[in-house]
């Protein structure tokens, strides 16, 4: 019985959350992860330009009333010409603040060195002050022409410095509005992020305590040790051994989100021995890591889910293999997790099986850079790939 | 005489030990084991054992559905096994049957053995047939009771509404389904015909009388603490100690 490979990888995350993931509250965990710093000045005004156009008019408009109010006392003028002179001036300057957020990128508030910052800064303060003048300068000529008048901007160099000191004030202004937005943001989806992971991370300890302290899981081992007593003691004390293994990794209580891949295989090892105890003569499980990479982080219990599926759903019987190898592959560590048993269900993979955690967890903790598949074996069974980078 | 026995386990090592227990019996010999569910009721059905030692769990699938596999096949008395199954636990106590809890030890499987043996030695287990009944019917997830039954007479086959029915009894290999002013006979034991009517509607009150509660009209106290239900239509029916032990528990407590 041959079915498609469902290839998981992060090329096609959509795709996976469909199959496998079933989240209970719909929430994408790739949602919050940071995108890349190009996609920002756009996102920045995007989606909201009628806002920011709406208070730019807003702005001009009370600044003009402003100066209208200002200039009663002296000659009279006409009325609209105020608003012209401060509308134009706002309008430049919201076409010209995706310009300011790319700059902050280029250069950050918070980067080092400093002289370096300062004079970006400064030289883009003048560029943007010049660009702003003349732009301005320009749209009020227009102005004034359609209107039948004539715009005069006086001294050159006397109106662009004035204009220059108001500018470095305008310029520092918004600078400092987006860095305190972006910086806001960043934490803000690096708290989410965090709290996500951990989230995970305690779901899977719940998941392994379930397994592993699964009442079920115990009370059986438990019978099955009794047995064990009277037919070889030795053996017994072996079983007893690795219950105790795996209590101690159930209970363990520390946070960490990476483990050495050896801390990662006790467990694994204490398990399988219970469970071909437990299924004596009926299971077979191997257990194939290639030499040196004890020391290679992994994520904490990410690989118990997957065997415990392999031992629950593959063989559903008792009966059948059970292979697991680690090896490195480039500049990744690869997981399979193989058994004979008896294939890939038809109906999509349910809550229940662990496998939404594995891929939540990996998404978050490797965002852009780890694979996960389940395919069909030959000649039957499944196997599971999880694919992550190698880091000490 | 000795008792035949099958184990349906499906862990090695706990058939092991229960093979082992059951070895130190002179009365008890294990006859055959199976450890899934359709061989359970293959091994079960050719065998036609004394008593079932019965796993709840076998693998991914419910040791229940043994049971409901031997309808019409098989009688044997049962005693379930479980490592931890907090629904089951419940049903067995509610019910009143017997079961181990993994791991268990030499005395308490005497124990349940000693019950086994008086259960074996009354001949009239119609009870503990009633009690499974109710207990399978309990089970999360089963279909509701049939609203109609299909009752083949011989040349012909119709359906019966459950609503309609009054009473059913035992008839030798056939049930008599009394309805409003007739009869109908159905060639099938009465535990199994039961199995396909609701517990909370029809009460088991004799080996051979299955009655709809709303339609028992009286209760009358007899001697030694038996009774004797008067029907509505005006037919009476002794409710043994046994069987009154099985009525619901707010009739019951009024008695």
């Amino acid at each position: 019985m041959k079915r498609s490979s469902n290839t998981l990888s992060n090329d096609m995350p959509q795709s996976l959350t469909a199959r496998v993931s079933h989240s209970a509250d719909g929430a994408q965990p790739w949602e919050h992860v940071p995108r890349p710093h190009g996609a920002l000045a756009s996102r920045w005004l995007g989606s909201r330009w009628p806002l920011f156009l709406t208070l730019a008019i807003l702005f001009g408009l009370y600044y003009g009333l402003n100066h209208l109010i200002g200039l009663r006392s002296g000659p009279p003028i006409a009325a609209w010409k105020p608003f012209v002179w401060e509308l134009s001036s706002v309008l430049v300057i919201l076409a010209l603040s995706p310009f300011i957020v790319r700059v902050e990128q280029r250069f950050r508030l918070d980067a080092r060195p400093r002289s370096r910052i300062v004079v970006a800064h400064a030289v883009a303060a003048i560029v943007f002050s010049a660009v702003h003048t003349t732009s301005m300068v320009i749209l009020r000529k227009i102005v004034y022409a359609l209107a039948g008048d004539s715009y005069a901007f006086g001294n050159v160099f006397v109106g662009w410095f004035y204009e220059l000191q108001k500018d470095v004030i305008t310029y520092l202004t918004i600078l400092l509005i987006v860095f305190a937005v972006r910086e806001f943001r960043e934490r803000r989806t690096g708290e989410l992020r965090a709290a996500q992971l951990a989230a995970q991370l305690s779901d899977a300890r719940l998941r392994h305590l379930t397994a592993q302290v699964d009442p079920h899981f115990l009370f059986n081992a438990l019978n099955a040790i009794s047995n064990r007593m009277r037919e070889d003691v030795d053996a017994a004390d072996r079983m007893i051994s690795h219950l105790g293994d795996l209590l101690r990794a159930a209970y363990a209580t520390d946070q960490q989100l990476l483990v050495p891949l050896h801390s990662e295989l006790e467990w694994l090892r204490g398990y399988a021995a219970m469970m071909a105890e437990r299924f004596r003569g009926q299971l077979s499980f191997e257990l194939q890591v290639d030499p040196g990479l004890d020391r290679l982080k992994v994520p904490r219990l990410l690989l118990q889910p997957l065997v415990e599926n392999a031992f629950r759903h593959g063989l559903a019987e008792g009966r059948g293999c059970l292979w697991v190898s680690v090896r490195r592959v480039g500049e990744r560590l690869s997981c399979t997790i193989s058994d004979d048993g008896v294939g890939l269900p038809d109906v999509p993979l349910g809550r229940g099986t662990g496998l939404s955690n594995v891929s939540r967890r990996l998404q978050l903790l490797f965002p852009h850079d780890h694979e996960l598949t389940l395919a069909a074996r030959e000649p039957r069974g499944t196997v599971v790939t999880v694919a992550f980078p190698a880091s000490e | 005489m000795s008792y035949s026995v099958v184990i349906v386990e499906d862990e090695p090592p706990a058939r092991a030990k229960l093979e082992r227990f059951i070895a130190e019996l002179e009365d008890f010999r294990v006859a055959g084991h199976a450890d899934t569910v359709d061989a359970a009721v293959a091994e079960i059905g050719y065998l036609n054992p004394h008593v079932v030692y019965l796993d709840v769990q076998l693998g991914v699938r419910s040791g229940f559905e043994v049971m409901e596999g031997l309808r019409g096949i098989a009688t044997p008395l049962i005693v379930f096994t479980t490592a931890y199954s907090e629904y089951a636990v419940k049903a067995f106590e509610i019910q009143a049957l017997d079961y181990l809890l993994k791991p268990y030890d030499r005395e308490r499987f005497l124990q349940s053995v000693a019950r086994v043996r008086t259960a074996l030695a009354e001949p009239d287990r119609s009870d503990f047939e009633e009690r499974v009944r109710r207990l399978l019917a309990g089970i999360p997830g089963r279909p509701p009771p049939a609203k109609q039954i299909l009752v083949r007479t011989g040349e012909r086959a119709f359906f019966l509404d459950v609503a309609d029915i009054q009473r059913v009894s035992a008839a030798g290999n056939y049930v008599e389904v009394h309805v409003e002013g007739k009869s109908h006979l159905i060639r099938e034991s009465l535990a199994d015909f039961a199995t396909q009517l609701d517990p909370s509607e029809f009460l088991r009150v004799h080996r051979s009388h299955v009655v709809r509660v709303g339609f028992i009209a009286e209760l009358r106290s007899m001697f030694h603490g038996d009774y004797e239900l008067v029907l509505r239509d005006g037919q009476r029916l002794a409710l043994s100690r046994r069987y009154k032990q099985l009525l619901p528990e707010t009739i019951r407590e009024r008695l």
